[in-house]
């Protein structure tokens, strides 16, 4: 705690030292060390199955690190805490890859949920901040009533993203939140992740592998590769460094989506 | 943080697994008591008849629906449709993310997916077990005069007088442990689901098994071990 407080600085809201995971005899993290920057959209990129997921998860609290540190905000994050877990995810929202809505929910009670749970508002109260999220988030009321299986892909997304800032979280992250849509759809979803950001001057995290649209959007990019973050840094300084992974990673994939057009 | 909307909340869930668990078990209960019921008189109206007993016919189906057929059935068939169904959603919202995501909007799925669906199956199973001795109770009724040809006043006045409240509690008791046993086996399962394609399905079915099993056996150890006045017995 102390050794926490010290270290914390105000632009930093999530501070991650040392964090090694294994699974069996699969090391999966060996040792990430990452700031993500106050106010800023961070994108973490890497391979598929390098890990993004699952830091996320450990930064959630979903699995705890075997070893290493994540301090929220200043406060050490502990997934075997219960209390201190929900004090600290308050700050806390995410976006999961295929919007995680509640299928026995409507769209109204998907956004409404935290706000029912955790809030004692009246009904005129709940309708007007659901219908004010759903706006923000370019829904209009009709869609209240329906069904999740009723929804596009990208309403679903929307949707689940209006439920994740109802609470007004701090810090938002992503999950892949444009894999699998198509190129309208990315760039729709990728407006929105900005805009919202912007409106409630959120802290970002994206986690993607899509390195045509993170130059538009990023302000900060970490490369994770073989457990470590090998880049970490402004998204144009990818084709400075001299590192062959990270040229692989950013350049190829860059050209090789430009050959496809 | 557990205000009354939140309480209201929960028991508004209670309500919908009360019914899914119960209401809608009625018409499978309501045929497997029939057959079970039919089924006894016929067994036991064999060595019955052999020593001349036929007035014993209700005693003889009464009290094993009571403290044995009806809770044990009740368990098994309410595993198969509502623990299965329990164990599927809840494994469907894990491997979705739906349970992750509860918890990152500061939601306990345990108190608002689990314990709800829980109290439910435990409160539900013994009126299920009650109303199957009763299906069950006239399903023997209806063999032993229509096809048995035994004395329906002789089933119903020997069966109430040989039928006691320790029957009835045991039997009962037996329901509300096999209903803490279905429905929180099918949570436990679902909630501990892997996140692959065919969790769900392992899921559902190791739920089904493994709780058809804890019946089972401890319907053995509350049989051998449920205090109980032998003097009760009806061939005392
Ligand atoms: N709960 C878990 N149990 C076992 N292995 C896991 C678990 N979570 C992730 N993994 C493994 O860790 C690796 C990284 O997973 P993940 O973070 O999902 O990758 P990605 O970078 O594609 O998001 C994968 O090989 C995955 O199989
Ligand atoms: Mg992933």
């Amino acid at each position: 705690m102390t050794q926490a407080t010290s270290s914390y600085t105000d632009d930093i809201a999530i501070r991650v030292r040392g964090l090694k995971k294994s699974f069996g005899s699969f090391h999966i993290h060996n040792g990430i060390d990452l700031d993500i920057p106050v106010g800023k959209v961070t994108y973490i990129m890497g391979g598929s199955g390098c890990g993004k997921s699952l830091l996320l998860k450990q930064i959630m609290g979903f699995i705890s690190p075997d070893v290493g540190t994540i301090d929220i905000f200043g406060e050490r994050m502990d997934a075997t805490n219960f209390q201190k877990l929900k004090h600290i995810r308050r700050h806390l929202g995410i976006l999961f890859q295929n919007g995680a809505l509640f299928d026995s929910l409507s769209v109204y009670d998907n956004v409404a949920f935290s706000l029912k749970e955790r809030l004692d508002l009246s009904k005129s109260e709940t309708d007007a901040r659901v219908e004010s999220l759903l706006k923000s988030v370019g829904l209009a009321m009709v869609h209240a009533t329906k069904a999740p299986s009723e929804l596009s892909g990208g309403q679903r997304k929307r949707v689940a993203l209006a439920r994740a800032v109802a609470m007004k979280p701090k810090i938002m992250m992503y999950d892949e939140p444009t894999t699998g849509l198509d190129p309208v759809t990315t760039m729709m979803v990728t407006n929105l992740i900005r805009d919202i950001s912007e409106e409630h001057k959120l802290t970002t995290i994206v986690i993607s592998h899509d390195t045509h649209v993170v130059f538009s959007v990023a302000e900060n990019i970490a490369f994770l590769k073989d457990g470590k973050v090998r880049y970490v840094g402004p998204p144009r300084g990818v084709f400075e460094v001299e590192d062959a992974d990270v040229e692989e990673f950013f350049v190829l994939e860059t050209r090789y989506k430009e050959e496809k057009k | 943080m557990a205000g009354m909307k939140q309480i209201h909340r929960r028991g508004h869930i209670f309500l919908q697994q009360f019914d899914f668990i119960g209401v809608q078990s009625l018409t499978v209960i309501t045929f497997s008591a029939i057959f079970i019921g039919a089924v006894m008189a016929f067994q036991t109206y064999i060595p019955l008849h052999q020593f001349g007993m036929e007035s014993f016919l209700g005693p003889s189906v009464g009290i094993a629906l009571t403290r044995e057929l009806a809770p044990v059935f009740c368990g098994i068939m309410v595993a198969g449709r509502a623990g299965a169904a329990i164990a599927a959603e809840i494994a469907t919202m894990r491997v979705t993310e739906q349970i992750d995501a509860m918890e990152a909007l500061g939601t306990d799925p345990h108190d608002y997916i689990m314990a709800p669906r829980i109290l439910a199956g435990t409160l539900v199973l013994p009126l299920l077990c009650i109303y199957f001795i009763l299906i069950g109770c006239f399903a023997g009724w209806a063999i032993g005069t229509l096809v048995l040809e035994c004395d329906g006043a002789v089933y119903w006045q020997q069966l109430g007088w040989a039928v006691d409240f320790t029957d009835v509690w045991q039997g009962l008791a037996k329901a509300v442990i096999f209903g803490f046993f279905v429905s929180s086996l099918g949570c436990f399962y679902g909630y501990n689901a892997g996140n692959s394609a065919e969790s769900v399905g392992v899921a559902t079915n190791k739920a089904v098994v493994a709780t058809i099993l804890l019946i089972l056996f401890s319907d053995y150890i509350l049989t051998a071990y449920l205090p109980y006045d032998p003097s009760n017995l009806i061939l005392h």
